[in-house]
């Protein structure tokens, strides 16, 4: 949760990922010999609950989701994870049925027995693998994307520091020429740096403070955001300043582009502000102040899902009306209590 | 061949008459949701039936279905919708059911349609608890809450919030012309909920104070709109305008596959009640009075912020998507 | 206006008409001449005086335009030898204009009580100190706020006022004063942009110079204390009694227990404020800051020395805490005839905010900061804030204004000493208040003898 650090959220995902490679490779000991794969689902569960720092860090949960999802995907392939006990809908009433047929063939199938080391090597360690190298290979997925949303001489808004937003502009420069205005955030300095680097790969950059949003949002023609969290339906959050921003947009009639890895999907609901946010110390917001001030910071904007136009993710572009899909392909439901 | 037809479909309107004063009767005596009890009516019918054959059996209960929903009162003065939805997916599963049995006997395979309903019986009635969870999540202390209309599972989970200790301020518009609103009104007064009863012309007003609406539905369409009692619609206008939220509580036997696009695309029954309202009798009303009683209205998903059902909470769009499934699977 | 035409001086003969004093402001330089021919050797010496005056001007400047062209010449032909001309050349040109879709925006140098003597409307000689005090202020931000810039600059105009000596040449001062006045005014433009406040008072003291010069026979002396009487009555009606009767106005307009979320500092807010509590009244106040101008936590301060907590918070978390607010109050700089408000960058954002979320937006203004002028965009006029000291190796442009254009559509109701009027009904003030040359009938001064 270090804001100063460039990119935050991609790094403690990726060092929560390393840390449970490194931890499941060396301590076999704290399960039991022949755990199943459930077993390691639930130990996993575990671990990242215990990660966790605290209720608005959602890039660990979200990444030991996917493992636990990709261990599914795995096992059920290998033929390895028997279908669920009974369910509480409608959906698992086929399953139910299926189940009837089945012992009705009195076919009872018992998996093979196998060992927790030969499921960590066949299925946990290369479940692990492949979720890093989501993370890794998130930017240049989305960079695919870039030359086909924007026109010659666009103007585009940018706001805050994110490096998906940077790869992705300085990947859609290799064809197109385009103007970009950052929008700097009123509490920290992040989008001098944005400016600065994009200055660096000769990009026409103006940088402006918050407050003129309105003035230059007539200028813009598309805002591109990066993200904090997905939500699931549809909604994001991200620093504070973006609703305001995602709000002129749809009075300019401006579309709003997200642009993020898949690994920020979040199967949460936020129903308003306060739902997913916490106040900051004054003493961020403004360094003078005194203890007196009641001074009200917060640390997240939920903007709701009918201010965005376009998710782009690394599986896919997606509006905020299907994103749920992405959510139901990328996690398993069971899993959303982390 | 006639004589022996006659005799059928003698048996057959004397199973029916049966099976609705069994329903009649069970809606009388029980609490239990009429959507139970129409499974449980149809276990009846499965457990009696004299039919020796599958397709029998299966245009058994198709007929009987239909036949209660044509004749039956669901209660409150609903429409038909909740039964015709619960029907078509008992009836999908049953004949699901039977496609993948391959019971031996009669018997085993009657044993088997009765497990499939037994446990549907279960999925409705664990459903409210369900939603409930969902809701507990996001109910809050300080929220204000218009609730609109009577429905089961909206005040299930209102009392599940309040023994939590989840108090919140409650409105209830009156809901003419039914008036169930003043029914929603007792019961959570009872129980010690602080609720204001308004009149259904002031939510306009009262919107401006509210954190969110909370409405259960008769049936959930495929766009992922609701069909509801009448005012929904208008409140849910009020609501959109005025940027609050607005979310249904339903449950997922209450999805249909109907595909509604405006009013007029409601079945008659639904839009013309033949019911008498009830007017204040100091109103002097005129004699040759042209009154326009809809039953129900529509209330298309982009005026839906949330839904809230056992499967799991959606945003409107993905109604269809599991719509899909439940028929699909 | 049926009373005015006895206040003119029976002398002259000529009634009264409004129409044409607008016909004069139009036509100055006409008027001027018809005037001065029935008026008289004096007044032609005096003629002759300024005309030649306006000449010596005229060749000076063009002298000084000649020997720039030759200078940039001389430049044009090194840089071919030299390359750090070339860089210097290109800042020179950087600082005057930017090179963007703003370049048609001004940007204001920095001037030091030195190095305002060279700018080229104003004779280095006759620079009143007065003047040079308020464009220091005016530029390190010491004064900052329309009214509080309005005041200051009829303040120092007093001053000038009193100290101005009538060359010998000439001796009818309110001939000789016109032109003064119009060098001083455009001498305000180099420093900050010019508000509609001020520019309402230049033609209010323009009114009064033309009345002076017309209708009565005032010494000198006599001439300065009636102007600056008059300067003085139109801060006292326009200025603080408008304000005051804002105050009540707004007061009567919110209810107690309100909770209200104001922006930036305005004069006209905090004061109501102020007076709000110490009627015994409460209100939950939520001040909004913008970190660049620091406005918010300096009407924190303000309100805390008074004994009145409020919340702050920044423009962009101003999501959070929408939902509880009931009213938006905020100041303005000026009020446009299109219904527009001008006001401190980040009041339009508050404003689209507000009207997402059905929140009443109030404007306070007084009446004199009404203008004839109207925008519908931010960008074709504004005023660029040097706030960041430009860095050599950056290799990005920055942007900072600071005025932001409101649209009428935003605005609920405008909170004025003539009552609380709707966003478009501005034009219509305008209007009445032309019939009243801006303020209310100017008294014509006699000389008592």
């Amino acid at each position: 949760m270090n804001s100063q650090i460039a990119q935050p959220r991609l790094y403690s995902s990726k060092e929560s990922i390393l840390a449970l490679k490194a931890h499941l490779s060396a301590k076999q000991a704290k399960l039991p010999r022949n755990s199943t794969i459930e077993d390691y689902i639930i130990y996993i569960k575990k671990l990242s609950n215990r990660l966790k720092q605290g209720p608005l860090d959602f890039w660990i949960p979200n990444v030991f989701r996917r493992v636990i999802q990709v261990i599914r995907l795995m096992s059920s392939e290998q033929g390895l994870l028997q279908i669920k006990n009974k369910e509480n809908n409608f959906k698992d009433l086929a399953h139910t049925i299926q189940r009837q047929s089945s012992r009705s063939k009195t076919t009872v199938e018992t998996g093979t027995e196998t060992g927790s080391n030969e499921i960590q090597q066949n299925i946990i360690l290369p479940a692990i693998e492949q979720v890093l190298e989501e993370l890794e290979s998130h930017s240049d997925d989305i960079n695919t994307f870039a030359s086909t949303h924007f026109f010659t001489n666009e103007v585009l808004l940018v706001y805050e520091y994110s490096t998906t937003v940077l790869n992705f502009l300085l990947s859609a420069k290799k064809t197109r020429n385009f103007e970009i205005i950052v929008l700097e955030s009123e509490t920290e300095t992040l989008g001098k740096q944005f400016a600065t680097d994009l200055g660096k790969h000769q990009l026409n950059v103006t940088l402006t403070p918050f407050t003129n949003a309105y003035a230059i949002m007539q200028r813009v023609n598309k805002t591109l955001l990066g993200v904090d969290a997905i939500l699931k339906n549809g909604g994001l959050l991200m620093h504070p300043g973006t609703y305001a921003i995602c709000v002129l947009a749809k009075q300019f009639a401006v579309p709003v582009i997200v642009l993020s890895g898949a690994h920020k999907l979040t199967p949460k609901y936020a129903f308003d502000q306060t739902t997913f946010n916490e106040l900051v110390s004054p003493l961020k917001i403004n360094s003078n102040s005194s203890v007196d001030q009641m001074s009200i910071g917060i640390t997240f904007d939920y903007v709701p899902p009918e201010y965005i136009s376009l998710y782009i993710t690394n599986q896919g572009q997606y509006t905020p009306q299907s994103i749920y899909q992405l959510f139901s392909d990328f996690y398993d439901v069971k899993d959303e209590d982390i | 061949m006639s004589l022996c037809f006659s005799q059928k479909s003698d048996s057959m309107s004397l199973t029916l008459k049966k099976v609705l004063e069994e329903y009649n009767q069970l809606n009388e005596t029980t609490k239990e949701h009429y959507a139970v009890i129409l499974i449980k009516v149809m276990i009846n019918l499965i457990t009696n039936s004299k039919e020796m054959t599958m397709q029998g059996l299966t245009h058994e209960i198709k007929t009987a279905g239909e036949y209660l929903i044509n004749n039956v009162k669901a209660g409150h003065g609903r429409s038909e919708l909740v039964l015709r939805s619960t029907q078509t997916i008992y009836q999908h599963y049953i004949s699901k059911g039977l496609q993948h049995l391959r019971a031996d006997s009669m018997e085993a395979l009657k044993q088997s349609l009765l497990e499939i309903s037994q446990e549907q019986i279960d999925i409705l009635v664990r459903s409210k608890d369900n939603i409930k969870t969902q809701c507990l999540k996001f109910f809050n202390n300080r929220f204000k809450v218009l609730v609109l209309g009577y429905s089961n599972v909206v005040l299930y989970s209102l009392i599940e919030a309040f023994k939590a200790g989840i108090v919140m301020q409650i409105y209830i518009p009156e809901c003419r012309p039914k008036s169930e609103g003043i029914e929603t009104y007792r019961q959570l007064t009872e129980i010690g909920y602080p609720c204001k009863l308004i009149f259904d012309s002031a939510i306009g007003q009262v919107m401006e104070d509210i954190d969110m609406v909370l409405t259960g539905a008769e049936a959930v369409v495929e766009n992922g709109g609701i069909i509801n009692r009448v005012g929904t619609y208008t409140t849910a206008i009020c609501a959109k305008f005025q940027k609050k939220p607005f979310y249904v509580l339903a449950e997922s036997f209450k999805f249909t596959r109907l595909f509604p696009l405006s009013q007029k695309d409601l079945s008659d029954s639904i839009r013309f009640s033949q019911e008498e309202p009830c007017f204040s009798e100091k109103l002097k009303l005129p004699d040759n009075l042209d009154l326009i009683n809809p039953l129900c209205d529509y209330t298309p998903p982009d005026l839906i912020t949330l839904l809230f059902t056992d499967l799991g909470v959606f945003t409107p769009s993905a109604v269809s998507e599991e719509l899909i499934k439940i028929f699909n699977t | 206006m049926s009373e005015k035409p006895n206040q003119q001086n029976p002398k002259k003969g000529e009634p009264w008409k409004p129409k044409e004093k607008f016909d004069k402001k139009a036509n100055k330089e006409k008027q001027k001449l018809e005037q001065e021919q029935t008026k008289t050797e004096a007044k032609q010496e005096s003629k002759q005086e300024e005309s030649n005056k306006i000449k010596q001007e005229s060749n000076q400047t063009i002298q000084q335009q000649n020997i720039k062209q030759v200078q940039q010449q001389k430049k044009e032909e090194q840089p071919i030898v030299d390359k750090q001309n070339i860089v210097q050349k290109n800042e020179q040109k950087e600082q005057n204009k930017r090179q963007d879709f703003l370049s048609h925006l001004p940007i204001f140098q920095d001037y030091t009580s030195e190095s305002i003597k060279s700018v080229k409307q104003i004779d280095p000689q006759t620079l009143h100190h007065s003047f040079v005090e308020l464009c220091i202020q005016y530029q390190n931000g010491q004064c900052i706020g329309s009214t509080h810039r309005c005041v200051e600059f009829l303040n120092a105009l007093k001053q000038f006022i009193k100290d101005y000596k009538l060359s010998r040449q000439s001796n009818y001062f309110a001939i000789a004063f016109v032109d003064e006045l119009k060098k001083i005014f455009n001498l305000m433009k180099n420093f900050r942009t010019v508000n509609e406040g001020m520019s309402t008072s230049y033609l209010f003291i323009n009114e009064c110079l033309m009345i002076l010069r017309r209708d009565t026979k005032l010494d000198e002396n006599e001439s300065k204390i009636w102007l600056c009487n008059q300067i003085d009555q139109f801060i006292q009606s326009k200025i603080i009694s408008a304000s005051e009767l804002i105050i009540k106005n707004a007061t009567q307009l919110i209810q107690e227990g309100t909770t209200i979320l104001v922006y930036a500092r305005s004069y006209l807010i905090e004061n109501f404020i102020i007076n709000y509590f110490k009627q015994g009244k409460q209100l939950t106040i939520f001040v909004v800051d913008n970190p660049q101008f620091g406005e918010g936590s300096q009407l924190v301060k303000r309100l805390q020395q008074q004994g009145i907590s409020c919340y702050q918070i920044l423009l962009s978390h101003v999501s959070y805490i929408l939902s509880k607010v009931d009213k938006i109050l905020v100041g303005a700089s000026s009020m446009l005839c299109n219904g527009a408000l001008v006001s401190r960058v980040g009041t339009a954002l508050l404003a689209c905010l507000a009207s997402t979320h059905k929140i009443p937006f109030l404007v306070f203004c007084e009446s004199y900061k009404f203008s004839e002028k109207s925008q519908i965009d931010s960008l074709s006029w504004n005023e660029i804030a040097q706030l960041q000291q430009v860095n050599e190796n950056q290799q990005y442009t920055s942007l900072s204004l600071r005025y932001d254009i409101t649209q009428s559509n935003y605005i609920n109701m405008i909170v004025t000493e003539v009552g609380l009027i709707p966003a478009t009904s501005v034009k219509a003030v305008i209007g009445e208040f032309k019939k009243y040359n801006y303020v209310d009938a100017i008294e014509v001064p006699r000389k008592d003898q």
